[in-house]
C-alpha cells in the first residue's frame, strides 16, 4: 500500500501538506527551543520542510518525523550563525548600543534563562537527547558528530546548566 | 541514567515547549507556497548542477594549488592550536598547542566568529599538561570582544578542565577571559576549584589562547 511518504516522494503536494500537517508542531517545538525567539523558529521551520521538499527522493527510511527533526535541528544551528552576523551588523550600525542586559549580575538563573546562555550546539545536543528523547548515537547522527563528541557536548552543557542554575552535582 | 537535575530537564524542555504557541494557520500556508514556488530539480538542473560542481572543484583546485589557502590549520599536527598557557596547584605544566584529539576522540572546538550577543561563546581545548590529556572548557556569556570578569560576582565567565570530575569555576572564583577581534585568541587568568572537593584543591590556569572556529 502507498504511504504517505511514497506520495510525497512522487511529487505529491496534498501529500506533502499532510506531513506538514502533522510534522509541523513538533518540527516548530524543537526549532523555537534550539533558537529562542518564535519569529526566527518560523523562518527555520519553513526552511526545514522547504529541504525536505527538496530532499524528500533521499529519503530511505519510513519515519520521516525523525528525519525533519534531523534536518530541523541542523537549520536551528544554521540559522543562529546567520543571525550572529545580522547582530554584527546591526551592532556596528549601533542599534544595540547598550549590552546591560548580557551583563547583568545574576547569582541563580532559572533553567530557562541558563538555556539561553548555551551554545546552540549544545542546545541541540540538549534538546534532541531530554527533550526528543533521542539515544545518544541517534543524537549523534542528528547532528553529524562523533558519538564522543556528543557525549562530551551533553556532559559540557549538563555541567554548565548545573553551574548557571546552581543545582548541585548527584553524588556517584 | 537519568539523576534528578536532568529529569528536572526534561520537564521544563516540555513545559517550556508547550508554552509555546500552536502551530500557526499562517505559517502552513508559507509552507504550502514555499513548497508550490519550488521546483524539484529537472534532469537539466541535474546536469547544470553537476557542470557547476565540476567547475567549483577545477576552481578549489587552482586555489589550493597557488596557496590562496592561508587561513588553513597549521601543517604537521592536524588541528593543532598555538597556546601559550601555564597550569600549577593540582595540574602543573605548561601547554603550548592543542592536540589533535583525546583518548575517546573528541577535538578541540570554538564558537569562535559565530559569537552572538547574549549567548554563550565557548572554546574547548584539548590538551596535554605533563603528558597527561585534559580538556580545557572556556565560555562566556558573549557581548563581543572584550574583557569578561567574575569579579562583581556574576557567572559571566565558567572555565572548566578535565572530563567528568574535573575543576572548575564555581560562582566568586575568580576567573577572567579576554577575547581580542575575531574571537579566535585572548588570555585566561582562573582559578579553579575541584568539583565534589574541599576548596584548597584548585588549579590555577594562565596565559595566552589561540583557537580557529570549528563547531
Amino acid at each position: 500500500m502507498e504511504t504517505v511518504v511514497d506520495r510525497c516522494r512522487s511529487g505529491d503536494q496534498r501529500a506533502f501538506e499532510q506531513v506538514v500537517a502533522l510534522h509541523g508542531p513538533r518540527v516548530l517545538r524543537v526549532a523555537r527551543l534550539i533558537v529562542r525567539d518564535g519569529a526566527m523558529a518560523e523562518d527555520v521551520c519553513q526552511e526545514t520542510f522547504l529541504k525536505a521538499w527538496r530532499r524528500i527522493g533521499t529519503l530511505r527510511e519510513q519515519d520521516i518525523g525523525s528525519w525533519l527533526i534531523r534536518i530541523a535541528a541542523n537549520e536551528s544551528i544554521s540559522a543562529s550563525r546567520r543571525r550572529h552576523r545580522w547582530h554584527f551588523l546591526a551592532e556596528r550600525l549601533g542599534r544595540f548600543g547598550s549590552t546591560s542586559s548580557a551583563t547583568a549580575s545574576e547569582t541563580r538563573l532559572d533553567l530557562s534563562r541558563a538555556l539561553d546562555r548555551l551554545t546552540p550546539q549544545l542546545r541541540a545536543a540538549i534538546i534532541l537527547h531530554y527533550y526528543q528523547d533521542l539515544t545518544v548515537d541517534e543524537t549523534a547522527r542528528a547532528l553529524r558528530i562523533p558519538v564522543n563528541t556528543l557525549k562530551s557536548r551533553l556532559k559540557s552543557a549538563l555541567r554548565r546548566l548545573r553551574e548557571f542554575t546552581g543545582a548541585q552535582e548527584e553524588s556517584v | 541514567m537519568s539523576d534528578h537535575f536532568e529529569l528536572q530537564l526534561r520537564q521544563h524542555l516540555q513545559g517550556e515547549a508547550a508554552r509555546g504557541d500552536p502551530f500557526p494557520r499562517r505559517l502552513a500556508s508559507r509552507i504550502e507556497a514555499a513548497v508550490e514556488s519550488d521546483r524539484r530539480p529537472t534532469a537539466f538542473g541535474w546536469v547544470a548542477l553537476a557542470v557547476g560542481l565540476a567547475i567549483l572543484a577545477v576552481v578549489l583546485a587552482i586555489g589550493l594549488s597557488q596557496g590562496l589557502n592561508s587561513r588553513s590549520e597549521p601543517a604537521g599536527l592536524a588541528g593543532a592550536w598555538d597556546e601559550n598557557l601555564t597550569f600549577s596547584g593540582a595540574v602543573t605544566g605548561t601547554v603550548r598547542s592543542t592536540v589533535a584529539s583525546d583518548a575517546e576522540g573528541v577535538s578541540s572546538t570554538c564558537i569562535g566568529k559565530y559569537g552572538r550577543l547574549g549567548e554563550g561563546w565557548s572554546a574547548d581545548l584539548v590538551v596535554e599538561v605533563a603528558g597527561k590529556p585534559y580538556r580545557l572548557a572556556m565560555s562566556v556569556l558573549y557581548r563581543g570582544p572584550g574583557t569578561y570578569s567574575n569579579s562583581d560576582g556574576s557567572r559571566t565567565v565558567f572555565v572548566h578542565l578535565g572530563d567528568e570530575a574535573g575543576w572548575q569555576t564555581f560562582a566568586g572564583d575568580p576567573a577572567t577571559i579576554t577575547l581580542e577581534p575575531g574571537n579566535e585568541s585572548g588570555t585566561v587568568e582562573a582559578t579553579l576549584t575541584k568539583i565534589g572537593e574541599p576548596a584548597s584543591n584548585v588549579v590555577r590556569v594562565s596565559g595566552r589562547w589561540t583557537c580557529r572556529t570549528r563547531l
